[in-house]
């Protein structure tokens, strides 16, 4: 995973003395290792939708994937969960150590997982859109017939106004997560 | 309340502490900068009536992630105002008024955002239920700072670090 491991720091090494609020003395390095490899996740969300806000078209790469270099959109929502998942709701969770914190994070579970579930459907929505409308597309591209224009426009509504619910929807995602990781700054 | 800023008068009994727990000194303390966190979060957006339930579950968030433990630290203060000297001190007897009006202010926030964190809200509620937090919003945050200033008042000043 591209955590704190990959980050230059050996595994295991103490992080400085920063240490968050009502915790009792306990080994850190874990709790520290899983907030930054989550402040990492929340950086990295944030820039897709800030591109997508900025030109909202770059999300068809990603949802489709049609590079070996595209962000995969749908990946990085599913990889946000996972560490949430196994890093942060189980009852194993480093973050354990800071009992307030922990709780904090335990009761926005379902709320984080409503907006998990909303990003991944509007993905998958549009993805199959997105499908359709590349075929319709090339098809009265191959073999055009007057009035398609009047088909075309419809359909391009069509597809911009799911491709909006879908960068909302991922934008939405992206914002519950950055405004919980706000609970690990000081 | 704060208007007693001239008359400050350590408490002897905040000096230590005593089987294995934490001094009163440092309960208040530590009450004082968690409800300070809870009252910058509470601070940090401006909602609009406009706004839809998943836009209030965004913005609350930091706040809602303060809330357990703000609610935790009120009842520390009420167990440290009931406690050794404290509990016949009359500075300790008017700060548990403070502290209960602060729950029940935190209760006033608590019970509009269940409503404004509801989707089917229908508009003129949520427009009604913006401007209740908003005042339930600053008279919480007025309260958090008369806690702050009678704690304030009777804490031994911070050891120098150094």
């Amino acid at each position: 995973m591209d955590g704190p491991e990959s980050n230059g720091r050996v595994p295991g090494e103490m992080l400085s003395t920063w240490r968050p609020a009502g915790g009792v003395m306990a080994d850190y390095t874990d709790a520290d290792n899983v907030k930054i490899a989550l402040l990492e996740l929340g950086e990295q969300l944030k820039a897709l939708v800030d591109t997508y806000e900025e030109k909202p078209g770059v999300i068809d790469m990603h949802v489709l994937n049609t590079t070996s270099q595209a962000v995969d959109v749908e990946a990085m929502i599913i990889k946000v969960y996972r560490v949430m998942k196994r890093r942060v709701f189980t009852d194993e969770s480093p973050l354990q150590v800071d009992t307030d914190l922990w709780q904090a994070f335990r009761e926005q579970q379902d709320e984080f997982l409503e907006f998990y579930k909303f990003a991944l459907n509007a993905v998958e929505v549009y993805k199959e859109v997105l499908r359709y409308y590349t075929l319709v597309k090339d098809g009265a591209r191959l073999y055009p017939q007057h009035g398609d224009l009047e088909g075309i426009r419809q359909d391009n509504r069509a597809y911009m106004a799911e491709r909006d619910d879908c960068i909302t929807a991922v934008s939405n995602f992206s914002g519950k997560f950055s405004a919980m990781l706000i609970a690990l700054r000081p | 309340m704060a208007g007693n800023h001239g008359n400050v008068i350590p408490l002897a009994g905040l000096a230590g502490g005593g089987s294995g727990k934490l001094p009163q000194a440092e309960i208040l303390r530590t009450v004082v900068e968690q409800l300070d966190q809870l009252g910058a979060r509470l601070q940090q957006f401006s909602p609009q009536s406009t706004w839809p339930a998943q836009r209030w579950m965004i913005a609350s968030t930091p706040f809602r992630m303060r809330l357990t433990s703000g609610r935790n630290r009120l009842g520390d203060l009420a167990s440290a105002c009931a406690t050794g000297e404290l509990a016949h001190d009359r500075w300790a007897l008017e700060l548990n008024e403070v502290r209960r009006e602060a729950e029940l202010r935190l209760d006033d926030i608590v019970k509009t955002l269940h409503v404004l964190l509801r989707a089917d809200t229908p508009p003129i509620e949520r427009q009604r239920q913006t401007e209740v937090f908003v005042s339930a919003r600053s008279d919480l945050l007025e309260v958090l700072m008369d806690i702050r200033h009678m704690v304030a008042q009777r804490l031994p000043a911070e050891p120098d670090s150094n």
